[in-house]
């Protein structure tokens, strides 16, 4: 009888009408076990300059995890699927800048470079959203350059990528993943308590406990942390007046989201107390 | 599909506050509904620490008006209470519950902000111009005679 040795390097190297009669028998499991490695080479050749950069085992999944979904995206944009705006009517620039008529003079940035970047302004304070992503930002300071934050915190944005490339958006991501991966959360935060809230005479205590609530969730570590962010995506999703319907009534042009019930029901937003100009059935998905 | 009225829409919102009452009650106050009548609630506050009303328990009345949240509930004190922006009769002057009623409000925010006016009166705006005096005039006074009025009808 042969070797194990001996069997394999009679497989991997056949001589003889012998040698090749095994090397038929045994073809199908190595066949298999190659192709299995195939694909695994492929995938660690790529990751190596990342691990050369990071140096820490337990980064490489979420720079991976943001590299991927932008690479699929990649392969989907190639095909016919393209994304739609979350705001069409704001697919204009000009549309957008109007929407800056109450911007805070406060401000530590001008309404006409966030108007080119995609975004227009919510009604409230400094809060801005891009017509197509629908992301949010605020507390803009001095210097701010709304590119960089919109590739710094959407990156998938297709508007985004349209206008500044992928090259542009992944310099971005690089330059600063850490920062990048701890803050995104805190600004999630910060979106998910902009908006419930109404002005009240009360309003400083609600924010403070408001404030020290999602501090003592997000000290929770693993699955219940899981199920309050997705606890805090089912609220956003809500309708702030029945607290029951998902929303997908937009009022223009404030920008605040009801359900399709309590819209006809309301000349004011019942968030921002500003006039109802007009409403857009929107659809998120 | 059938466009539920806005009683049903009432209705629900209600049952909808009342779980997230029980599940989540703002410091100090407490509510529920009366009897069977969802539309009709009674709800307690605690006189706020570092307030004249320290130490009371305030009651109030709570009506939801059938297009709620629409229009603001009615709430009014129960207990009697010497605040320049409450009147005998209980009646509240607070914008929220009036010409600045948001229908992305509830009941839980109300009652806060009810905290937050037996904190911080407003002068300016008085319902008992008398009580509004006094505060402006001589606040030793008015301390006086808000924790009297407490001691008196709130304990």
């Amino acid at each position: 009888m042969f070797s194990p040795a001996g069997l394999l390097r009679a497989a991997v190297l056949p001589m003889g009408p012998e040698s090749k009669d095994r090397d038929s028998f045994c073809g199908p499991e190595l066949s298999h076990r190659e192709e299995s490695n195939g694909p695994t080479q492929e995938q660690h050749r790529p990751h190596c300059p990342c691990n050369r950069v990071l140096g820490q085992d337990c980064l490489d999944g979420q720079i991976l995890g943001q590299l991927r979904p932008l690479s699929e995206e990649e392969e989907s944009s190639g095909a016919t699927f393209v994304g739609e705006p979350a705001f069409p009517e704001m697919d204009s620039e000009d549309l957008r800048l109007a929407s800056f008529y109450d911007w805070p003079s406060t401000a530590g940035i001008q309404p006409e470079p966030l108007a080119a970047a995609g975004f227009f302004h919510t009604g409230q304070q400094d809060k801005v959203r891009c017509f197509f992503c629908y992301g949010g930002l605020q507390s803009w300071e001095r210097g701010d350059d709304p590119w960089t934050e919109h590739a710094r915190w959407f990156p998938r944005c297709q508007f985004l990528l349209r206008s500044k490339g992928r090259d542009f958006v992944e310099r971005i991501q690089a330059y600063t993943p850490l920062l990048g991966s701890w803050e995104q959360r805190e600004e999630q935060e910060d979106t998910v308590s902009a908006t419930p809230s109404a002005p009240t005479h009360g309003s400083p205590e609600l924010l403070r406990s408001r404030r020290e609530t999602q501090s003592e969730d997000a000290s929770e570590p693993g699955a219940e942390d899981v199920q309050e962010q997705l606890r805090q995506l089912q609220e956003e999703r809500r309708c702030k007046v029945c607290l029951d319907r998902a929303v997908s009534v937009v009022f223009v042009p404030c920008g605040h989201f009801v359900c399709t019930e309590c819209a006809p029901n309301l000349r004011l937003c019942p968030i921002c107390r500003v006039p109802i100009c007009n409403c857009v059935r929107t659809f998120l998905s | 599909m059938v466009h539920p009225t806005l009683e049903e829409m009432a209705l629900k919102r209600i049952q909808k506050e009342l779980v997230a009452f029980s599940q989540d009650p703002p410091a100090q106050c407490s509510a529920g509904p009366v009897a069977e009548n969802l539309f009709h609630w009674q709800a307690t506050i605690m006189g706020p620490e570092d307030s004249p009303y320290q130490g009371g328990v305030f009651f109030l009345s709570v009506h939801f008006p059938s297009n709620y949240p629409f229009r603001p509930p009615k709430v009014s004190f129960i207990t009697r209470i010497y605040h320049p922006n409450i009147s005998k009769n209980g009646s509240i002057c607070l914008d929220i519950l009036n010409s600045e009623w948001s229908p992305a409000l509830t009941i839980s925010k109300v009652l806060l902000s009810i905290c937050s006016l037996l904190c911080d009166p407003n002068p300016d705006d008085p319902l008992v111009p008398e009580i509004a005096k006094v505060y402006r005039k001589d606040l030793k006074q008015y301390d006086r005679m808000a924790r009297e009025w407490t001691e008196r009808y709130a304990m």
